[in-house]
């Protein structure tokens, strides 16, 4: 019998790190050396044991502490951004959801706002029916990490899909003034005309039920900053897109908007809006982080 | 900036869009890709959160700090293994001239069945390696790193990540390989294999 193998040997076996024909002694040795081949066994497992401690993860404090330190720590001291307020100092977080349609109402469930269509003309900012249930009070924006995070949570939004369902191509310039005065609160901002001036012209009204509740829209979070992130994401697509909801969220660690649009599924661009986009948005840029869509 | 999609951009460009443009979303990109890693890598060779969250703003400093000396050669990873390392063995070696500082255990999370104590006996085991020894294990263990790899982040010849990695598993699988007497009263701490 040939001499025993060493332990360097057998360790580098099990990382395939031996080169082949030094291998195909080792091998010939541990079939016929139970001594060698109980030893490869004892650092398989040590090796295994190992790869079974989980992988430790940052939290999201801790990436944006990283991310303080090497925005202020970086020559030329703090860039600016870095003393925005967190999310957490932030008035929790709030959903906005919105749509329109033929129907013009969009039962979302306990998320969401009915919304009736705009008077012709005007700018009137919608009322909602007191449907909104904002968790304001959660302790923290839902935290997510990857794409398919994102789809998921995106799927569990159980006004999503319905919404998309009830608009048409033809309301995307009504629907997303309706969205966008929603998320600027009254409205007081910029005139819609200037963001949906290229959308097609809003379709003939229908019987739009005019909700009468009286309750007033949610101000935005960060005044002025989700309503043009939103009109950012509408600028850069050439198809149209209906604004559906909005998410504050934190995406690996980052404050996030999660926008959702209505859009014609990618095969049919004049078709119906079936298909929901979902781009998830830095908050302190409007820079995409993410970018899915889920089809019905 | 609006709606560029430095998603798409190299790590490498990344940093660049930092420095030399200031665009501070490139931090966060380039954190979203790798601080999983820099981080884990880092809390395991050093043990506690602490000590792995200075470690990890270290190391992302040096990124755009060292930008320049970034030589092509080897990957962009393999650089960033090569920060941590020595970010690591810097914070270790001024931890190991004083006390102790507080060894955070980690509460594991029991897997499906249960099973927590192997994975404490495990992380104890792991502790008590000398720190090139755990570090060589770690990458290669954990993070799948080659042997040629974790040479360059170790900056030491691939004969001597051999024998940090032998060494390493020879004392591991003496500590959980219940030669004699187990280190816990907790019953086996090594599972067979399914």
């Amino acid at each position: 019998m040939s001499e025993h193998v060493d332990t360097e040997q057998l360790s580098a076996y099990l990382d395939g790190e031996v080169a082949p024909t030094a291998r195909a002694r080792l091998e010939a040795h541990l079939a016929g050396c139970p001594e060698c081949a109980g030893r490869k066994e004892a650092l398989a497992r040590a090796a295994q044991a190992v790869a079974t401690l989980p992988a430790v993860s940052p939290s999201p404090a801790e990436v944006r502490a990283i991310r303080q330190a090497v925005l202020e720590r970086w020559p030329g001291g703090a860039v600016a951004g870095v003393g925005r307020v967190p999310w957490t100092q932030r008035v929790g977080w709030r959903l906005y959801a919105a749509g329109a349609g033929a129907a013009a109402v969009i039962v979302a469930g306990i998320f969401g706002y009915a919304l009736t269509r705009p008077t012709s003309g005007s700018h009137r900012p919608t009322s909602g029916s007191a449907a909104l249930s904002a968790p304001v009070a959660s302790p923290s924006p839902p935290a997510l990490s990857s794409k398919e995070e994102v789809l998921a949570f995106a799927s569990a939004q159980p006004d999503l899909a319905q919404a998309a369902q009830s608009v048409t191509a033809a309301d995307a310039a009504a629907a997303t003034r309706q969205f966008l005065s929603q998320i600027q609160g009254q409205a007081t901002q910029a005139p819609p005309e200037a963001f949906a001036a290229s959308s097609p012209p809003p379709k003939a009204a229908a019987a739009a039920p005019q909700n009468q509740a009286g309750v007033p829209a949610q101000p935005a979070p960060s005044p002025g900053t989700l309503p043009a992130c939103v009109q950012a994401v509408l600028a850069a697509q050439p198809q149209p897109l209906v604004p559906l909801k909005a998410v504050d969220i934190s995406y690996r660690g980052t404050p996030a908007w999660l926008l959702a649009f209505a859009s014609a599924p990618a095969g049919s661009p004049g078709g119906p809006l079936t298909t929901v986009q979902v781009w998830v948005q830095s908050q302190a840029s409007c820079v995409t982080l993410e970018h899915t869509s889920l089809t019905p | 900036m609006w709606i560029a999609d430095l998603e798409a951009l190299s790590d490498e460009e990344l940093v660049r869009r930092f420095v030399s443009d200031g665009v501070k979303e490139a931090v966060d990109v380039l954190l979203r890709r790798h601080t999983d890693r820099v981080f884990g890598l880092a809390y395991r060779i050093l043990g506690n959160r602490a000590d792995a969250l200075d470690a990890s703003q270290e190391v992302f400093l040096g990124v755009f700090r060292k930008a320049a000396s970034f030589r092509h050669q080897s990957a962009f990873s393999t650089w960033l293994y090569r920060l941590t390392v020595n970010a690591c063995t810097d914070l270790g070696r001024r931890r190991s001239r004083l006390p102790q500082a507080s060894d955070t255990i980690e509460v594991p999370v029991p897997d499906a069945i249960g099973r927590t104590d192997d994975r404490l006996a495990v992380d104890a085991a792991l502790r008590s390696l000398p720190i090139d020894q755990r570090t060589a294990i770690v990458m290669r263990d954990l993070y799948g790193a080659s042997y040629e790899d974790i040479a360059a982040a170790t900056a030491t010849a691939v004969g001597t990540v051999k024998s940090r990695i032998a060494r390493g598993r020879s004392a591991l699988a003496a500590v959980l390989g219940g030669q004699g007497e187990p280190p816990t009263s907790r019953g086996r701490l090594i599972r067979k294999k399914p």
